[in-house]
């Protein structure tokens, strides 16, 4: 008798647990399609950006209000259409997020498998190092280095972003590689004498992969937080390059009650920050549910 | 305990030093120094030279870094050259730190409150509404940064309803303490229970999955078994043991507290340490950027020090033998 093997091709099952538990949950089904109607939308919008828009001065438009000479949400205070530069702003955010987000999980990956998985000495010196770190103020210490260099472009504010908080997402996959170490399938695979990274990357690594992915999307919205945060203080990206926090700069300044009277110039940029951020981590613990079906939503 | 504390306070000597170098070298980073944005241009570059001179910022830097230390043991944080031109770094910082401490304070009472309000809520009716919502709510204001929620709170307190002014702190220097007290609660309110509001999420998840995992427990059952009423089982026992990681988490929330400040300082247009430290970094102005930092970073190692205290202090497991 034959038996027959089912084969899965990668992710076909992954998809469909997810969409499942998207099924189930009337909030994450909400997120997400506002979430792909933002991506559509920078997606596709992208392409209406005039190249100057960073640069541009207009002052006869510069903060007109909405509806005004066919500007649906008005002009920035240098004239430039309030929407476009929405749309180049949110992907310069997202370019940014995701750029920290990826190198921190290869980062954390790599580093914390290995420091979890053969323990000892390094273990104790990076945990160490790490331990102090994290009690750092961390978003002071990057609000400093960005405001040394005067404008960094997106790719230098990724590298530093990411080298400077690494440490937290590093010790949670110790932790996590630390709990399966003593796993039988761990022993058995070292007994045998596989190799240590073909027991890290193909024994545990999907073991774990659950939780790295809802860290992901943790990590993914955080670092959007802070580029926000700093670049809306003024520290940061340079001149002509926006970002979501950049276009909220203008309110840090004296002005404060421009935030009620010009309420354009932030509502827009806040409604685009909670739909990215909060859209990602719901995404986030929803894919985590997906992978580790004990987790499901019952 | 007292050797647990010793030595919980040994370990932290090399950390100050490792801060200490951390900070100077943040400081090293920073291009040009305070006195080139501040000349006339027609200056003498010798005047100019004589001042650097003067401020021993010729020096190679492991000379200036024992200096400056040699300085901050000596209570010589240095004059500030840009926020308030002149004046001690030490006075600048004594004249805001008072405001920062009653927001923190009021803040952190506050955001302790009404996340173990909600946790309560939530644990005595799992995966109903009430629950539900409150899930969303702290990951809501986790996931979205909180600068955000500001501006939204600033909105609608301050301009639709007005009932907390503007800006300003509300401290005179001229009244006594306790005019200065009140007046300074009415202004430090606002950003306080702004920052509370959203920052109840670390707390909440934690003390709700604390209580869901005591509820079910063995001494509960035996306890409900024996005829007892939840809510005295709840009180009694529940809580107890649900609290104690959650009393260590107290000297971490001091960490937050500058960090935090940096942003609601700068919306709601307070001025203390945080919304200092902003002004000091665009205006360049070293001495003040440094000293804030090592506060900071002290305050933190303190915080540390205050959790490993009270979880030796309600867990002796924890204790060094």
């Amino acid at each position: 008798m034959d038996i027959e093997v089912k084969k899965y091709r990668f992710g076909s099952r992954f998809l469909k647990n997810f969409w499942r538990e998207l099924e189930k949950d009337n909030l994450a089904l909400l997120a997400t399609v506002l979430l792909l109607t933002l991506f559509l939308f920078i997606l596709v919008g992208q392409f209406f950006v005039p190249k100057d828009i960073g640069t541009m001065s207009n002052i006869l438009n510069a903060n007109l209000p909405p509806l005004e000479k066919g500007h649906i949400l008005g002009t920035t205070d240098s004239g430039a259409d309030f929407v476009l530069t929405l749309i180049a702003s949110a992907k310069n955010s997202l370019i940014i997020g995701f750029g920290v987000a990826i190198l921190i999980t290869l980062i954390s990956v790599v580093f914390g498998m290995i420091i979890g998985f053969f323990g000892g000495w390094i273990d104790w010196i990076a945990m160490r190092l790490i331990d102090f770190w994290l009690v750092m103020p961390l978003v002071m210490i990057l609000a400093i280095i960005f405001s040394t260099a005067k404008g960094l472009s997106i790719w230098n504010l990724i590298l530093i972003l990411s080298v400077i908080s690494w440490p937290a997402n590093v010790r949670l996959v110790r932790t996590l590689t630390l709990s399966e170490v003593n796993r039988d399938y761990v022993r058995a695979a070292r007994i045998s004498g596989t190799k240590w990274y073909k027991i890290l990357f193909i024994g545990i690594l999907p073991n774990i992969s659950s939780t790295v992915i809802s860290d992901f999307a943790l990590t993914l919205a955080g670092s959007i937080g802070i580029e926000t945060g700093l670049t809306f203080l003024g520290f940061g990206l340079k001149q002509g390059t926006s970002s979501l926090g950049t276009m909220l700069t203008v309110l840090s300044g004296s002005s404060a009650s421009s935030v009620y009277t010009q309420w354009w110039s932030w509502v827009p940029v806040t409604i685009v920050l909670i739909i990215l951020t909060f859209g990602i981590v719901v995404l986030g613990q929803v894919a985590r549910r997906a992978i580790d079906q004990r987790q499901s939503v019952s | 305990m007292w050797q647990t504390i010793l030595r919980r306070i040994l370990i932290m000597i090399p950390q100050i030093i490792l801060v200490s170098i951390l900070i100077f070298m943040l400081a090293q980073l920073m291009p040009g120094d305070p006195f080139y944005g501040n000349l006339n241009p027609n200056s003498d570059p010798a005047t100019i030279e004589r001042l650097r001179h003067a401020a021993g910022l010729d020096l190679p830097w492991y000379q200036q870094y024992f200096k400056w230390i040699g300085n901050v043991l000596h209570g010589d944080l240095g004059t500030s050259y840009v926020v308030n031109k002149g004046w001690t770094v030490t006075r600048i910082i004594g004249q805001r730190i008072w405001p920062t401490l009653s927001m923190g304070i009021i803040a952190t009472i506050l955001t302790y409150f009404l996340a173990i309000t909600q946790a309560l809520v939530s644990a005595r009716n799992e995966n109903k509404w009430i629950d539900r919502t409150f899930i969303v709510w702290n990951t809501m204001t986790s996931a979205v940064p909180s600068f955000v929620f500001y501006f939204i709170m600033m909105v609608l307190f301050v301009y639709i309803i007005p009932v907390f002014p503007s800006s300003g702190t509300g401290i005179d220097d001229t009244q006594s303490f306790f005019v200065n007290f009140f007046s300074n609660l009415r202004y430090a309110f606002l950003p306080a229970l702004t920052i509370a509001l959203f920052s109840t999420n670390s707390i909440y998840q934690y003390l709700r999955s604390n209580l869901l995992d005591q509820q079910a427990q063995d001494y509960v059952r035996t306890a409900r078994a024996k005829g007892v009423q939840i809510k005295d089982v709840f009180r009694k026992h529940i809580l107890r043991n649900a609290f104690l990681p959650i009393a260590s988490q107290i000297g971490y929330s001091i960490t937050g507290v500058l960090g935090g400040a940096m942003f609601a300082e700068t919306v709601f247009g307070y001025p203390g340490i945080g919304a200092l430290f902003v002004q000091a970094l665009s205006g360049r102005d070293y001495t003040v950027i440094t000293a804030v930092m090592l506060l900071q970073g002290i305050l933190a190692l303190l915080g540390g020090l205050l959790s490993d205290i009270i979880s030796a202090w309600v867990d002796p497991r924890i204790r060094v033998k």
